[in-house]
C-alpha cells in the first residue's frame, strides 16, 4: 500500500493506493495522528485506488471519524472502487464515513 | 439415461476440478499469504474479481480473529488449515484450527450505524461480513478442533 498525503483548501488529503493489508495500519493510524498533532481536522480520503480493506482498515476510520467529530472536525471518503463500496454498504458505514463521488464536489460539499 | 449422463458428467467434472489445501502458523504475517492464495484459486476455478474479494476478506476476518484471540499461548503446534472445493453451484471452505473453541454461529453479528456507532463492538464488524458474505455456515468442534464450514455462491 501506498499512503501519500498533501494539503488542498483546507483540507488534508490523503491517497490509498493498494491495498490496506493488516500490515499498512499501523502506518495509515501513524500519519492520521501525526497530522492531527498538528490541528489538522478536516481528512479527505481518496480512496479510488484503493482495492482492499478488512474490517480493522474500517475501524481506523471510525476511530479516525470519532476523534476529528470531538474537534468539530470530519473526514470525508472519496470515489470507493466497487468492492470498497460494496462493504461500506453491507456495514452502514456510508453515512457515518462520508462517502462521496468526485474530489471537487466532495471540497465544495464540505468547505 | 439422460439424468445419470448428466451427473457422471457432473461428477467427473468435478473429479478434475483441484483441490485447494493450505496450512497457516499462528503467525499474523502469514495473512499476506491470503491474497495470493485467493488469486490462484480464482484463476483455476474462473472466480470473478467480486467473490474473490469476497473470499478474501472472510478469511483474512477469520484467520486473523484465530491468531488474535483464538491461540492462547505460543505453541509450534498451533495451526490453522484451510481446505477449498468447487461444485457447480458453491466454493465450499473448510477451515480447521485447534484453538479455542469458538462457535461463530453464537455470536451475533450486529452493526451499529448513525449516532450509536461508538458502541460498535470490537470484533462484531468482522462477523458480520463473515455472515453476509457467505451463503452457508456449519461449526462443530470435535478432538480439540474447530471445523468452520463456509460456503459462498458460485455462478461460473
Amino acid at each position: 500500500m501506498k499512503i501519500t498525503s498533501k494539503n488542498i483548501e483546507s483540507f488534508n488529503l490523503f491517497e490509498l493506493n493498494g491495498r490496506l493489508n493488516q500490515e499498512d495500519l499501523v502506518e495509515l493510524e501513524d500519519q492520521i495522528i501525526e497530522k492531527m498533532k498538528y490541528g489538522s481536522k478536516y481528512f479527505l480520503f481518496d480512496i479510488s485506488k484503493l482495492s482492499y480493506l478488512n474490517s480493522s482498515g474500517l475501524r481506523i476510520l471510525i476511530k479516525t471519524q470519532k476523534q476529528l467529530k470531538l474537534f468539530d472536525g470530519y473526514l470525508v471518503l472519496v470515489d470507493p472502487m466497487p468492492n470498497v463500496k460494496d462493504i461500506m454498504k453491507l456495514s452502514e458505514l456510508d453515512d457515518f464515513l462520508n462517502l462521496r463521488y468526485g474530489l471537487k464536489e466532495a471540497i465544495k460539499e464540505f468547505i | 439415461m439422460v439424468i445419470i449422463i448428466s451427473c457422471l458428467k457432473e461428477c467427473i467434472e468435478m473429479k478434475i476440478k483441484k483441490k485447494f489445501k493450505y496450512s497457516f502458523t499462528d503467525d499474523i504475517n502469514q495473512i499476506a499469504r491470503l491474497e495470493a492464495i485467493v488469486h490462484s484459486m480464482g484463476k483455476e476455478w474462473s472466480i470473478d474479481e467480486k467473490l474473490q474479494f469476497s473470499i478474501n476478506l472472510v478469511l483474512e476476518e477469520l484467520i486473523s480473529n484465530i491468531i488474535f484471540y483464538g491461540f492462547k499461548n505460543k505453541n509450534p503446534q498451533n495451526i490453522i488449515n484451510i481446505e477449498a472445493t468447487i461444485n457447480s453451484d458453491n466454493i465450499v471452505l473448510i477451515i480447521s484450527d485447534n484453538a479455542i473453541e469458538f462457535n461463530l454461529l453464537e455470536h451475533e453479528a450486529k452493526v451499529i450505524s448513525g449516532k450509536n456507532i461508538e458502541e460498535q463492538e470490537v470484533g462484531g464488524l468482522g462477523v458480520h461480513f463473515i455472515k453476509n458474505l457467505t451463503s452457508y455456515i456449519n461449526y462443530n468442534r470435535k478432538s480439540g478442533y474447530n471445523y468452520l464450514t463456509l460456503s459462498f455462491i458460485f455462478k461460473p
